[in-house]
């Protein structure tokens, strides 16, 4: 796909400080990239950079093979739309007369609209939901309406290239989601090249076909999505510790932050073994942690998220093969695990024949003494014909102490075991 | 206008005053250095023969010619403290404009009597001259002077005894147009020179007139003066052509007087009185004089 | 979606030119001198169209009407019409609505050519003269320069740093006027205060003339930026994304604006409010696009002026008020009124 923006190493500075040198980035016909990093990495002045509103002191932009410097601003403006963060009018022009501002390049020297103007910008309108609002003052809106607003003005342009600056961030999440699934549309429909600016990593790694991440002036990783979001890239450019894993539905890179919490810091600590998987140990394991817990997990296959936790978090745990049951080894490390745990957590997940050795492993080690904690389970969980059930009944039986949710989990771990 | 005059001889050769604002000045001996901060009071000064003793004049003083040579100390509406004091004078006479009370009362503060003259009327100045022969122990100066300018006038008043009164409007500054109303020197002068003031009747000492008011009420003799420049129907004249509705205009009775010469209370107001009579009634007065133009 | 399309606005045109042109002949008829409605309509139909009944007037009434009332009334609708157009366009460049055709000097500059003029008695408006007004003009273009040069950063003009400039050139030339007044004499002072006030006496026909090919040419030119004026006042970067070669607009609009408003100051004075308040009150009225506010600030500029400047000369009769004063007067507490009924940005 040929590009159509290209920036040539360019330097850029603002007076007194520098903000660009020696970066290149070319937008490709077609896609959607999602420009992503920290506040002051240089985003907003990429997108200005990019729409001629700067001009860098070296280097240029060319817009389809012209130096943007050459470009008349009607000429970018019928190709390069660009979203704003945001607006302050000081007049109260409507709704309709924003968007219909869109229009402006094609109306001739003391242009009137004509109908075809108003019927695309009404298209505009209809297609992210503002049309209803059309004589409305525009100052009177809310932020995700005004933000609304501004992208069907964007596309009164009729633009080749679309430029957004943040423009989900005041939205409410079914708005978010209608707005990049709008661009999408629009992109797929019409070929319509996007260049996203965001603040939301999931939603950006979710929409873009290429992402780039920026951090201090220059471009820390550029590629598809998973290739960069990492979790070594978020850390170095972020500063703060996360998981990344997979989206299950999209396959998108899906960031979950962990916060700081530091594990092994305080004396002596007690240990709490989780069984769980499926990301059920997750709630339990922030908690505990941040309470100054140790924790361990088994059995995991490897690749489950909480194994992806686990592994993120340094935490101690019983591991087996992706998708394979139990085996002997397996169970025999779960159950050191256990023993030099203090407590044992039974979290809430799906119990097939694969992982029923989990529960079997929480019986034995309620009988040898250990105090366990079950969180009932009353989804349809049971994939061993019955076998599951019976086990649970056993724990209950034996003892176990059972709890609805997690909310009282650190109380009833406190009581078992002191605190951590 | 009311005056009167105390006259009494104390143990050493002092004299008590009342000038023309009501105000008591003493002092000790006839002056020998005066001060005048009035261009009028010069006049009268140098008139009444005095012009050897005056010592200070104002910026504005301009007659005689021999003033001209004499100290300035500033303006007649702020005159300089200073100036006067340095000069050592054992009198100053000035005139009822300007800031009067603090003028006064610091001059007094350095021990300098002040005469203030207060003259209303033509008659008034007579008056001021007057009184200033009497404070200045001229009065036989005085009352050559005096009788000269009675005589003028009167020389006036016979001339135009019984003649018809035309309506005279006296243009004092233009840009705006101001005339010159009831209670000024100007109109008492149109008065004794057989006209009717057409701005007599408006607000003020001087009132603003726009032309439709010019116009709507059709002066039959315009006298213009400026104390800008001297010759203001040079300036004039290409404006006033256009409105020959007005009959001075249609009939060419615009004249030009020196403003000194009607504006100001000094003994030259008579002559003002002449020039002011010829262009209200020219016909009786045949003799054309440098000092006045009439147009046509 | 816009209000307004082509046959609104042309509607709208007409009904406000007639409204001035009925404020024009009520104004006409008017004044110190009474005459009355029917004898002014003949007076003005026998002058521009040719010789009607047999005149009932008297020389005296016609030379009132067409030499003395009717280039007044004029000249306030020019400078009424100036003012309000200089105004408006300033606001929207300046994206601020307290912004007047004086903020950016301007008025200042003209001013002190006018003061020196009238000091070096360069000859009066009340004859005809082209001295002071010239002077006045004079000042006027340099100041623009002026301003323009201090504000310029890197080839752009930014419209807070030129109105930074303004304010401060124009008080700069506020203590140049001061000092002049306290030196000068005496009676040159009456002239100097009577120009500052503003009066729309002595604008002399043949300035008029000229003033109102300024006003025109500048208009059309104006008026051809109204488009980008629209886009302007959603901030210069909004209005560069859409299209609009900002710069060169800021130029052209800052220096015609000021070309129409030291045309007008240089013969009529400091007339104030006028150039502030109509843009607001067209825009309450009608909203802010510039393709209607501009002609319909000229059109209600030139009725206002007129009407205040009829009550100026009318009300006290015969004595007269500036007409500087009856616009602020009237116009503050009525913007006052209109800012607590609908707020400025206009909200309907």
């Amino acid at each position: 796909m040929p590009a159509v923006v290209n920036m040539e190493s360019i330097n850029f500075r603002y007076p007194g400080r520098e903000v660009f040198r020696n970066l290149s980035l070319s937008l490709e016909e077609g896609e959607i990239l999602g420009l992503i990093g920290p506040n002051s990495s240089g985003k907003t002045t990429l997108l200005k950079l990019m729409d001629g509103l700067l001009h860098p002191q070296q280097g240029t932009v060319l817009l389809e093979g012209v130096d943007l410097k050459k470009c008349s601003r009607s000429r970018v403006a019928a190709r390069i739309a660009v979203v704003p963060q945001e607006m302050d009018v000081p007049f109260s022009f409507t709704v309709g007369e924003i968007v219909l501002m869109g229009r402006a390049i094609y109306l001739g020297r003391f242009g009137w609209e004509k109908k075809k103007d108003w019927d695309i910008a009404r298209e505009g309108m209809a297609l992210t939901n503002v049309l209803e609002l059309e004589n409305r003052p525009f100052p009177e809106l809310s932020q995700g309406e005004k933000q609304r607003v501004l992208i069907a003005r964007a596309l009164a342009q009729e633009p080749k290239v679309v430029l957004l600056d943040e423009p989900t961030s005041h939205l409410d999440l079914n708005h978010q989601v209608e707005i990049n699934e709008l661009i999408r549309h629009l992109n797929t429909e019409k070929n319509l090249t996007v260049l996203n600016i965001s603040h939301d990593l999931n939603l950006a790694a979710e929409y873009s076909h290429r992402m780039v991440l920026l951090n201090r002036g220059s471009i820390y990783a550029s590629g598809t999505p998973s290739e960069v979001i990492t979790e070594e890239n978020i850390q170095r450019v972020y500063e703060t510790t996360v998981m990344v894993e997979k989206n299950p539905i999209s396959g998108a890179p899906r960031v979950t932050p962990v916060g700081k919490a530091k594990v092994g810091e305080f004396p002596s600590p007690k240990t709490i073994h989780l069984i769980c998987g499926e990301g059920s140990g997750a709630d339990s394991a922030r908690r505990l942690l941040l309470r100054g817990y140790r924790v361990s997990l088994g059995v995991l296959n490897i690749g489950d998220t909480d194994q992806r936790m686990g592994t993120t978090l340094g935490l101690a745990m019983a591991l087996e093969e992706p998708f394979s049951p139990i085996s002997g080894r397996a169970y025999k490390e779960n159950q050191n695990l256990m023993e030099k745990a203090d407590l044992l957590v039974v979290e809430r997940f799906l119990v097939g024949k694969g992982n029923l050795d989990n529960l079997k492993a929480a019986i034995e080690a309620l009988e040898k003494g250990k105090r366990v904690i079950v969180l009932t389970n009353d989804r349809p969980y049971d994939f061993t014909e019955g076998e599951a059930s019976v086990c649970y009944q056993r724990l209950k039986e034996g003892g176990a102490i059972f709890i609805p949710d997690h909310s009282r989990l650190l109380e009833e771990v406190e009581k078992e075991v002191g605190a951590g | 206008m009311v005056f009167f005059l105390l006259f009494s001889v104390q143990d050493s050769f002092s004299a008590t005053f009342t000038d023309e604002v009501g105000r008591r000045v003493e002092w000790a001996a006839p002056p020998q250095r005066i001060v005048s901060v009035a261009p009028s009071v010069t006049e009268v000064l140098f008139a009444l023969g005095l012009g050897g003793k005056v010592v200070g004049v104002s910026t504005h003083c301009n007659y005689p010619p021999e003033a001209l040579k004499k100290e300035k100390v500033g303006g007649y509406i702020t005159p300089s403290l200073e100036k006067i004091i340095s000069l050592r004078p054992d009198m100053v006479i000035g005139t009822a404009d300007g800031d009067l009370k603090s003028f006064v009362s610091r001059l007094a503060s350095f021990g300098i009597p002040v005469y203030i003259t207060n003259p209303r009327s033509v008659s008034g100045v007579i008056l001021s001259v007057q009184n200033i022969g009497e404070v200045t122990f001229s009065r036989s100066a005085a009352e050559r002077v005096v009788d000269s300018m009675k005589s003028k006038m009167e020389t006036v008043r016979e001339k135009v005894q019984g003649r018809p009164r035309p309506r005279v409007l006296h243009v004092m500054a233009y840009d705006p147009l101001i005339s010159s109303g009831r209670g000024t020197f100007v109109d008492d002068l149109i008065r004794i020179a057989g006209g009717i003031n057409i701005a007599e009747g408006a607000k003020g000492k001087h009132p603003r007139y726009s032309m439709e008011e010019v116009i709507a009420q059709d002066p039959e003799v315009i006298i213009l003066s400026s104390m800008k420049s001297k010759d203001p129907w040079a300036e004039q004249r290409q404006w006033w052509e256009r409105w020959k509705e007005i009959s001075a205009v249609r009939f060419g009775r615009i004249s030009v007087i020196d403003s000194d010469l009607i504006l100001r209370p000094s003994p030259r107001i008579v002559d003002g009185l002449e020039e002011m009579a010829r262009a209200i009634h020219p016909e009786t007065f045949k003799k054309q004089n440098s000092n006045s133009k009439t147009q046509n | 979606m816009s209000r307004w399309t082509f046959k609104r606005w042309l509607f709208w045109m007409v009904f406000l030119s007639g409204c001035l042109g009925g404020v024009g002949i009520l104004a006409v008829s008017m004044g110190a001198v009474s005459i009355p409605l029917s004898k002014t309509w003949s007076i003005l139909l026998q002058r521009f169209f040719g010789s009607t009944a047999s005149p009932g007037w008297t020389a005296r009434d016609s030379s009132i009407i067409l030499d003395l009332r009717l280039p007044r009334v004029i000249s306030g609708a020019v400078v009424g019409a100036a003012l309000a157009i200089a105004g408006a366009v300033l606001q929207a460049l300046l994206r601020n609505p307290l912004a007047d055709p004086y903020v950016l000097g301007i008025s200042g500059g003209a001013a002190v050519g006018a003061v020196l003029g009238i000091l070096f008695g360069l000859g009066s408006t009340l004859l005809g003269s082209y001295a002071i007004p010239g002077a006045a003009f004079a000042g006027a273009l340099l100041t623009l320069f002026f301003v323009y040069f201090i504000a310029r950063v890197e080839g752009r003009v930014p419209a807070q740093t030129m109105l930074l400039a303004g304010v401060i050139v124009s008080a700069f030339f506020s203590a140049i006027i001061m000092f002049l007044i306290s030196v000068t004499s005496d009676e040159r002072l009456y002239n100097v205060t009577f120009w500052l006030m503003g009066n729309l006496e002595y604008v002399a026909s043949q300035a008029l003339g000229i003033i109102f090919l300024y006003l025109l040419l500048g208009s059309v030119i104006l008026f051809s930026l109204a488009k980008d004026l629209n886009l302007m006042a959603l901030g210069e970067e909004t209005a560069s994304e859409l299209g609009v070669e900002v710069e060169r607009v800021k130029k052209i609009a800052f220096i015609f604006a000021s070309l129409i408003t030291g045309a007008v100051v240089s013969v009529s004075g400091l007339i104030g409010f006028v150039g502030l308040i109509i843009p607001h009150l067209v825009r309450m009225i009608w909203g802010p696009d510039h393709r209607f506010l501009l002609p319909a600030s000229a059109l209600l500029g030139a009725m206002v002026l007129v009407l205040a400047d009829t009550v100026a000369r009318t009300i006290l009769a015969p004595t007269e008020i500036p007409v500087g004063v009856v616009t602020a007067l009237g116009g503050a507490p009525f913007f006052v009124y209109l800012l607590r009924r609908r707020g400025i940005a206009g909200s309907r």
